[in-house]
C-alpha cells in the first residue's frame, strides 16, 4: 500500500516535472524561434544605435595662416515632453543654466503630444554640461558645430555667414559652400545599460570639409576698414568701399564695405549691410573711367601723350552741353595735361575722335559690362550699353564715366591691367584649397606693355601739384592714379545736385607696382571730389600697405624730408 | 580542457569588451580635444587681431604707430 502510494506520487512529480519542461521547452521555442525576428529587432533597437557623426566644415584662412571663419563646438540642448516629470523646474534650472527665458520653454515642456523640442540649439557648452550634470529626466544634449567669426567685423561681407544648419548662407560660405561643407558618416554602435559604446557594428568615416586659404591679409584689411570708417564719419557719407588688389597675381588683399557688421550677429542685422559692395553693386565711374578712352586714343594711334588740342570751355554733344569740373578759359593742353587735369572736354575730343564703335570695342576689352569671374557669388555685371542702342548725347556721356555703371572690383582690375604692363588678371579672393590644386587665373592683354608704360607716367602726373590727385600722393614713393567725382543717377532720370560718389583709384609704387587701392565714397557731405574725399583715404591706405609690406621707398630722401604724418 | 578553453573564451570576450568602452572614451577625448583645440584656434585669431594689438599698444602701453620717415631701409648688394 505505501509504496503503491510512493509510485503515485513519483509519477506525479514525473507529471508535474515534464509538464514544466514541455511549457519551458514551448516558451523557449516561442521565443526562440517562433518571435526571434521581432524580438532580435526589439533588442537591436534598445541596445545598437545608428549614430550620424557630422562632418566639421572647413576653417577659412587668410593669406597669413588666421583663422577668419572657424567651427567651434557648441552642444543643443532639447527635451522629450513625455519624459519629462517636473516641467516646471526643468524649465527654470534650463533657463538658468543657458541664460534663456523660461517663460518660452515652459509651455513647449508641457506639450505631451510633442516627444522632441529643442531647449536652446548649439549652446555654450561648459553652460551645457553644467545642465547636464543636474540629470534632469527628459533633458537631452547632442553636440553640433557653431559656425565662428573670430575676427568679428574683419571681412565680414566677403565671408558672408553659416547659418544655424552650418550650411553657408552668404558670401563665400556660400560660393565655397562644396569645398567647406564635409560628407557626415554613419556609426552603428552596440551600448551597454550604461550608455558606453561596447562595440561598432558598422562605420562610415565622416569627411571633414576642406579648408580654405584667401588672397585677403587681415591685418590690411583691418586698416582698409578703419580708414574706410574715419573716411565716412569724416564726410559724414552714406557708404564706402575699397578695393586692394595685387597687381602681379590678381590676388584680392583686402576688400571692404562700410558700415560693416559682425558676422557673428548676423540674425540681427540688416541686409543692406551685408552685401560686398564691391563685387554686387554698381556706381557711375566718373572720371576714372577716362583712362579707357585714353588708352584706346593711344593704342589706336589717334594721338600720343605730347599731341595738343586747343580745347574751348565747354563741348556740345548732341542736346547736351559739358565742360569741366572746373571753369577755364579756352586753353591748349596735351593729352597727358588732359589726362592729369581730368578733362571732361579733352577726353570727349578724343571720344569723338575715336567714334563710337572703337570705344565700344575698348570698354569691352577692358572688361566692363560683363562680369570679372572673381570667385565670389552674386557678382554684377555692370551697365555698358551695346554701341548700336547708344543715342546722339552717349559719345558725350560714356567717356567721362556717365551712362555707365560699373562695380569696384572691375574698375580695380582695370587699372590693376595697367600696372600689370597691360594685362589683365581676373580678381580673386580663393588662393587655394586644401588638398586641391590653386586655380589657373584668367588673363588677356589689354594693352601694350609700351602703351601701359606710357599710362602708368600720365596717371603719375594726376597725383602732382598741378593734377586732380595730389592728395593721393604718398611720400617716398611714385604714385599713379586717377580721381572720380559722379553725379548720382536721380529718380527722374537725370542727375541728383547733391549727391555724388567720390573715388580714387590708385597703384603704388609706380616704379614697380605692388598694390592696386580703390576707394569710392558715395555721397559725402561737405565736399564732393574724389581727389578731396577719397584720396586721402587712398593714401592712408597706400602708406600702410606699402611699409606693411616691407615695400622699399623709391625715393628715401623725400620720405625723410617729407614729415609725413604718424600711420594709424 | 573545455572548462579551460571556455574560460579562455570568457576572458578574451571581456578583453574586447574593456578595449571597446575604453575606445569609445578614447572617442570621446578626441572630440573634446578638437573641440578644445577650435575654440583655441579661434580665441588665438581674435588675439591677433591687428585692430585688436594696436588698440591694446596705444591704451596699455602708449605705443604709437612708427613714421613712415623713422623706418630705413638698407638695400644690400647681392
Amino acid at each position: 500500500m505505501a509504496s503503491r502510494l510512493a509510485n503515485r506520487r513519483i509519477r506525479l512529480l514525473l507529471a508535474v516535472l515534464a509538464l514544466a519542461f514541455a511549457i519551458t521547452f514551448g516558451r523557449a521555442f516561442w521565443l526562440q524561434v517562433v518571435r526571434a525576428p521581432r524580438l532580435e529587432r526589439l533588442a537591436a533597437q534598445q541596445h545598437h544605435e545608428t549614430i550620424t557623426t557630422p562632418a566639421g566644415r572647413g576653417t577659412i584662412y587668410d593669406r597669413m595662416g588666421a583663422p577668419l571663419a572657424i567651427g567651434e563646438e557648441a552642444t543643443t540642448v532639447y527635451a522629450d515632453p513625455k519624459q519629462v516629470r517636473n516641467a516646471q523646474r526643468v524649465a527654470v534650472e534650463a533657463g538658468s543654466a543657458l541664460d534663456i527665458d523660461p517663460d518660452k520653454i515652459y509651455p513647449q515642456l508641457l506639450n505631451k503630444k510633442q516627444s522632441f523640442v529643442y531647449v536652446q540649439r548649439k549652446a555654450d557648452p561648459q553652460r551645457a554640461a553644467a545642465l547636464e550634470h543636474r540629470g534632469l529626466a527628459g533633458l537631452d544634449f547632442y553636440p553640433e558645430e557653431r559656425r565662428s567669426y573670430p575676427q568679428h567685423t574683419v571681412a565680414s561681407q566677403v565671408l558672408g555667414y553659416a547659418g544655424i544648419d552650418n550650411t553657408g548662407i552668404a558670401g563665400l560660405e556660400l560660393g565655397l559652400e562644396r569645398y567647406l561643407a564635409g560628407k557626415p558618416g554613419k556609426e552603428t554602435i552596440v551600448r551597454d545599460p550604461f550608455g558606453r559604446t561596447i562595440d561598432v557594428v558598422s562605420s562610415t568615416p565622416e569627411q571633414p570639409g576642406r579648408d580654405v586659404f584667401l588672397t585677403l591679409d587681415h591685418t590690411l584689411q583691418a586698416k582698409v576698414e578703419s580708414v574706410l570708417r574715419e573716411t565716412l564719419t569724416k564726410w559724414h557719407a552714406a557708404g564706402g568701399t575699397a578695393v586692394v588688389l595685387d597687381p602681379r597675381t590678381g590676388g584680392v588683399l583686402a576688400m571692404a564695405s562700410a558700415p560693416g557688421f559682425d558676422a557673428n550677429d548676423f540674425a540681427h542685422v540688416p541686409s543692406s549691410l551685408e552685401r560686398n559692395r564691391a563685387v554686387t553693386d554698381t556706381y557711375e565711374p566718373g572720371s576714372t573711367f577716362k583712362v579707357v578712352t585714353y588708352a584706346a586714343a593711344l593704342t589706336d594711334h589717334v594721338v600720343t601723350p605730347n599731341t595738343t588740342f586747343t580745347l574751348a570751355p565747354s563741348i556740345h554733344v548732341a542736346d547736351r552741353t559739358i565742360s569741366d569740373a572746373e571753369p577755364r578759359p579756352t586753353e591748349t593742353m596735351s593729352v597727358a595735361e588732359m589726362l592729369a587735369r581730368s578733362s571732361n572736354v579733352g577726353t570727349i575730343t578724343l571720344a569723338e575722335l575715336l567714334g563710337k564703335k572703337r570705344l565700344g570695342a575698348w570698354i569691352s576689352r577692358f572688361g566692363f559690362g560683363k562680369t570679372t569671374g572673381i570667385d565670389f557669388p552674386g557678382e554684377s555685371p555692370g551697365i555698358a550699353l551695346p554701341v548700336d542702342k547708344w543715342s546722339g548725347s552717349t559719345i558725350g556721356n560714356v567717356p567721362i564715366g556717365q551712362g555707365i555703371a560699373v562695380t569696384a572690383v572691375q574698375m580695380a582690375s582695370a587699372y590693376a591691367a595697367l600696372a600689370n604692363r597691360g594685362v589683365w588678371l581676373q580678381p580673386h579672393l580663393v588662393d587655394h584649397v586644401r588638398g586641391r590644386r590653386p586655380a589657373r587665373v584668367e588673363h588677356r592683354r589689354i594693352v601694350s606693355p609700351a602703351i601701359a608704360r606710357v599710362l602708368m607716367d600720365m596717371l603719375q602726373g594726376v597725383v602732382s601739384a598741378e593734377g586732380t590727385g595730389g592728395e593721393a600722393a604718398v611720400p617716398g614713393y611714385l604714385v599713379a592714379g586717377k580721381t572720380g567725382t559722379a553725379a548720382k543717377p536721380d529718380p527722374h532720370g537725370g542727375y541728383s545736385d547733391t549727391n555724388y560718389v567720390a573715388s580714387f583709384v590708385g597703384i603704388v609704387p609706380a616704379s614697380a607696382p605692388r598694390a592696386v587701392i580703390l576707394v569710392s565714397i558715395d555721397e559725402p557731405r561737405g565736399q564732393i571730389f574724389g581727389g578731396l574725399v577719397a584720396a586721402p583715404a587712398f593714401r592712408d591706405i597706400a602708406r600702410f600697405a606699402l611699409q606693411y609690406m616691407d615695400v622699399p621707398p623709391d625715393d628715401p630722401a623725400s620720405l625723410k624730408s617729407a614729415g609725413a604724418a604718424p600711420l594709424g | 580542457m573545455i572548462g579551460a578553453l571556455l574560460a579562455g573564451v570568457v576572458f578574451m570576450n571581456v578583453a574586447v569588451l574593456r578595449l571597446n568602452i575604453r575606445l569609445d572614451r578614447l572617442g570621446r577625448d578626441r572630440a573634446g580635444l578638437r573641440a578644445d583645440n577650435a575654440q583655441l584656434a579661434s580665441q588665438l585669431s581674435s588675439a591677433q587681431a591687428a585692430a585688436r594689438i594696436q588698440a591694446l599698444a596705444r591704451k596699455e602701453l602708449g605705443v604709437q604707430p612708427a613714421l613712415a620717415q623713422e623706418t630705413t631701409y638698407i638695400r644690400l648688394k647681392p
